[in-house]
């Protein structure tokens, strides 16, 4: 039986558990998009925000989204398997550990794409969006977002002591990320400091790769020019940079703080 | 191929300050089937927490299947099978597709239907787990443990909270298990069991091994025991010289526990001594002490020396 098998056994069997925790499938297949709806429509006419167009902009931060639920989703399975001892059973079965982490990445991960991928298309065909210029940074940003967040969902799940906090814990993740990103309140508005930190926050990166993959400009820069196809990786090399830091947190966090049992009374 | 199945050198386990396990040897041959028997905080769930690969032991060696069972986990977690002392399921999914999902990543894995009926939860099928009994839940804990057909079988307490007729057939599962050469690791607190099913077994008191062999091995080193009533009789007034080695005598009110290893001599002598007086032995017994008597007395041995 190969490896590969076996985590698509563990996402397939995560995916059927999350259908049955109403609350919780509710919370990250459907908030996502209605986040997105909510996002997109006021975002039809020609406007720019930050001399992004309106509906790319909001198109953007609708996708970025989908990572800090994929942070709930990974966060909040962690800590029941393990608050319920199933992980105690799981590690005792024929799978290996990394099968078990690499399923839950994956089953995560394509919630996401699944959820990014009808955000894209409703933000496209309803909400006057552009086409993406650059899909191949596109997907980059994509798998980047998702790895940061799984890192760090998994590197965090130490610190969480039950079911309840890992939901409240994922609402601030969301809400950092969000601010982080300019979505909530244009960049410009904060302080330098305030704009150096955000920069730093891991959404960020991806929803600037994001951007330039849309419209194929550089925002970094005062009068965003155009960048070509190439070009557009490099100037995404920062923000890839700063999002393997993140993943490095999570690994670390990872290595130092998981737990596989519950903390003994 | 190598005949040794289990074996543990030296081990020993701390959780902190506290040391679990107090350095014990034994092994496990192919196909056989050994008891550790123990009170709660004897160590036996610490034992098989580093067999099962979930610790590393503190100290000392432990080998399953010749492996070292974390650093060389891939070569024997597809062998063994684990029923936990205290381990969850995921309880909103079914009975049936619990066991399909296990089914999923184990290799060679026995039929659903099958491994439920070998355990008895054939009808409970379509049920949530959360909805199960305690015996339904043990007998799901020993259904995933078998499925993928396992050659070393750890069994922490099986039949803990079982009804009688749930424990007969967890037994006759355990049994058909080692007839077809599986070898089981089994701990319990309840000496039937291991007088049951295991053909070696080692009785653990905080931390340590203090009697180890087969049944007849461990039964063996205590005396026959000769009980009876008699009552204002002292000790010393039996027709038995004193200070004999192989000879003990307690009396607790009335009742006398002549301990031998000369049972058909020291009978003879003790019937014609209450023959002569014309005195009725009440409730006369002889029997080989059961495995109830051993541990209290290991237990007490240990308090004593404590």
């Amino acid at each position: 039986m190969s490896w590969l098998s076996m985590v698509w056994a563990q996402a397939r069997l995560n995916q059927t558990v999350l259908m049955r925790q109403r609350g919780l499938a509710f919370s990250v297949l459907l908030l996502p998009l209605f986040l997105a709806f909510a996002n997109t429509a006021n975002a039809r006419s020609l406007d720019t925000v930050n001399g992004v167009p309106a509906a790319a902009f909001a198109a953007v931060g609708a996708i970025a989204v989908v990572f800090p639920f994929s942070y709930m989703t990974i966060a909040t399975s962690i800590v029941v398997r393990r608050e319920e001892r199933v992980y105690k059973r799981l590690r005792g079965s024929a799978l290996p550990t990394s099968a078990i982490f690499a399923g839950d990445i994956l089953h995560a991960s394509l919630l996401g794409a699944v959820q990014g991928v009808v955000i894209l298309v409703y933000a496209i065909t309803v909400a006057n969006a552009p086409m993406p210029s650059n899909v191949p940074l596109m997907l980059l940003a994509f798998v980047l977002g998702a790895a940061v967040f799984a890192a760090l969902a998994i590197g965090t799940a130490g610190f969480i002591p039950n079911y309840e906090v890992a939901q409240l814990v994922a609402l601030p993740v969301l809400f950092i990320s969000l601010v982080g990103t300019g979505m909530m309140i244009p960049l410009s508005a904060l302080p330098e400091w305030g704009q150096r930190v955000a920069e730093l926050l891991p959404l960020t990166p991806v929803v600037t790769m994001m951007r330039t993959a849309f419209l194929g400009r550089d925002f970094a820069q005062e009068a965003a020019p155009v960048v070509g196809f190439l070009e557009a990786f490099q100037v995404s090399a920062a923000g890839l940079g700063i999002g393997l830091l993140w993943i490095g947190v999570g690994l670390w966090s990872t290595r130092k703080y998981f737990r596989w049992d519950p903390r003994r009374a | 191929m190598n005949t040794t199945a289990i074996e543990v050198r030296d081990l020993h386990q701390k959780y902190g300050d506290f040391e679990a396990v107090r350095g014990i040897d034994f092994e496990v041959g192919r196909g056989e089937l050994y008891a550790l028997l123990g009170t709660n905080g004897a160590g036996k769930t610490t034992t098989l927490d580093v067999l099962e690969g979930y610790h590393a032991p503190t100290r000392g060696q432990v080998r399953v299947l010749g492996h070292d069972p974390i650093s060389e986990r891939a070569e024997v977690r597809q062998r063994m099978g684990i029923v936990l002392q205290e381990a969850g399921f995921y309880k909103d999914l079914s009975v049936a597709e619990t066991v399909d999902a296990w089914r999923r990543w184990t290799p060679r894995p026995l039929g659903r239907r099958e491994v439920l009926e070998r355990v008895g939860l054939a009808h409970r099928e379509a049920v949530r787990v959360s909805q199960l009994s305690g015996g339904e839940k043990r007998r799901l804990d020993l259904a995933l443990a078998v499925l993928g057909r396992p050659e070393v079988l750890f069994l922490d307490e099986p039949t803990t909270g079982l009804d009688p007729e749930a424990r007969r057939n967890v037994w006759e599962l355990v049994r058909g298990m080692v007839a077809d050469g599986v070898t089981v690791l089994l701990t319990t607190h309840y000496l039937d069991e291991a007088e049951q099913l295991a053909q070696r077994l080692a009785i653990m008191n905080a931390g340590r091994i203090v009697t180890e062999g087969t049944l007849a091995d461990v039964l063996g080193e205590r005396g026959t025991r000769i009980t009876f009533r008699l009552p204002a009789v002292r000790p010393s007034d039996l027709p038995y010289a004193p200070g004999l080695a192989r000879r003990s005598v307690r009396l607790d009110g009335e009742a006398f526990t002549v301990e031998t290893h000369e049972p058909q001599e020291d009978l003879r002598t003790l019937l014609e001594w209450a023959h002569e007086r014309g005195w009725e032995l009440g409730g006369l017994e002889v029997r080989r002490p059961s495995l109830e008597e051993l541990f209290l007395e290991v237990a007490e041995t240990e308090r004593v020396a404590a």
